[in-house]
């Protein structure tokens, strides 16, 4: 006799594909969050930091939601490099912060956020860059996540940073009012380059994914 | 006994006879599969430019077949064996559609099973003096990558969009591409080579 499947809540009969004969299942942790995190989109986009503005504690390229969802970033992949007369032994320093709260930048020119699938919504991120230098709104409260030396001689380097793995926990996560920010660190030598992308996705449940993630 | 039976059609669920094991597959909330099955494909990347104006097309790939395009991988290595010169050469990459590149040299997308299907990127070309790309309708570059015009300073890159899903993949739907072109200037003498793997399914 054949039987089927209803949940105990609704009148929801469970699905048996029909080529692989598979039931369907979703996985669960106890306290009840999906562990397959339903994403609003994934998005990449790239950046290009040539400083002309050379003093300590420029912002050159910032990055941060600006609704209610919570950004989880996968990958920055760059590459840095010197194009400069070569000095005498030295090294620029441009670090990369994770700001969290009451601080924000405008000014610069926005960088078109790019659909990893053009089916999905529009990304909320904005990202902006300038190579004199954003505007900082609020003061400066941030944590390093990067200390980026670039040596000023002509060694290209390349740096791919990868929060990815078959889990979400890896992912590094930029809720609202927070963000990312490349800034220098004392004085940098013109002719210095920071050049690549970065990958994330977009949830619009932050209370779940934050349960999933932290 | 009792068989499970669906409640959307009239299948019966399997029991795998040697594991003993219940056949499930596993989706999200929402309906979409976990783990769909793909086929995988790789294609070599070849950019040694003789055309140095910026937005010169050197290297497209465009799906026109029927199945969507997972880009899973761009492995590159870059390196300059010109008259140097205090400058860089930048190349970016990005999306297109509406219409296929013509002239270049075409390769075909290489099956990493060769029990696979033919790849549904049909059209691929790259070309040193650049490609022809007439009515082709250019997305912003999502990365930028290149060399400074040195020859010490070879390096690497190793763009991967992988984890937990499709969702986290650079997409092609039928009728999109992927190129690189010149961002700016390149002084002769820069390159990059390399190669993309991707995945395709219906």
């Amino acid at each position: 006799m054949a039987v089927e499947l209803f949940d105990g809540v609704g009148n929801t009969a469970v699905t048996i594909d029909p080529t692989s004969k598979a039931m369907r299942t979703s996985r669960y942790g106890p306290d009840g969050v999906p562990s397959d995190l339903v994403r609003v989109g994934g998005y990449i986009a790239r950046f290009d930091i040539v400083p002309t503005t050379l003093t300590s504690l420029t912002p050159y390229f910032s990055f941060g939601p600006t609704g209610t969802r919570t950004l989880a970033v996968r990958e920055w992949e760059f590459i840095t490099g010197f194009t400069g007369a070569v000095p005498a032994a030295s090294q620029s320093s441009i670090i990369l912060l994770h700001y969290v709260s009451g601080m924000s930048f405008s000014g610069g020119n926005l960088t078109q956020q790019i659909k990893l699938d053009n089916n999905m919504p529009y990304s909320t991120t904005d990202i902006r860059f300038a190579p004199g230098g954003l505007t900082i709104v609020g003061g400066l409260s941030a944590e390093n996540l990067f200390s980026g030396l670039i040596t000023t001689q002509y060694v290209d380097t390349e740096q791919d940073f990868e929060y990815v793995s078959e889990n979400d926990p890896a992912k590094l996560l930029i809720g609202p009012g927070e963000g990312l920010v490349f800034l220098s660190v004392g004085t940098v030598v013109s002719g210095v380059y920071i050049s690549g992308s970065i990958t994330w996705d977009e949830y619009a449940r932050p209370s779940e994914v934050a349960a999933v993630i932290l | 006994m009792a068989e499970i039976k669906s409640g959307a059609t009239a299948d019966k669920w399997t029991i795998d006879p040697t594991s003993k094991a219940g056949r499930v597959t596993l989706y999200r909330s929402d309906g979409t599969e976990v783990y769909p099955v793909y086929a995988s494909y790789l294609v070599r990347i070849e950019v040694i430019p003789t055309t140095l104006t910026a937005a010169t097309t050197y290297f497209t790939m465009r799906n026109l077949g029927t199945k969507r395009a997972f880009i899973r991988k761009i492995e590159l290595k870059m390196g300059f064996s010109g008259t140097v010169a205090a400058s860089r050469s930048l190349f970016e990459i990005e999306r297109f559609s509406t219409a296929t590149p013509t002239a270049g040299t075409a390769l075909t997308a290489l099956k990493k099973d060769n029990t696979y299907a033919a790849s549904s990127v049909t059209d691929i070309r790259y070309a040193p003096g650049g490609l022809t790309t007439t009515s082709v309708v250019f997305e912003a570059p999502f990365h930028l990558t290149g060399i400074t015009n040195q020859l010490t300073v070879d390096h690497s890159q190793d763009m991967e969009y992988v984890g937990d899903g499709e969702i986290g993949k650079l997409v092609l739907a039928v009728n999109e591409g992927l190129c690189i072109r010149a961002n700016t200037a390149i002084v002769l003498g820069a390159y990059l080579i390399g190669s993309i793997t991707w995945d395709e399914r219906t």
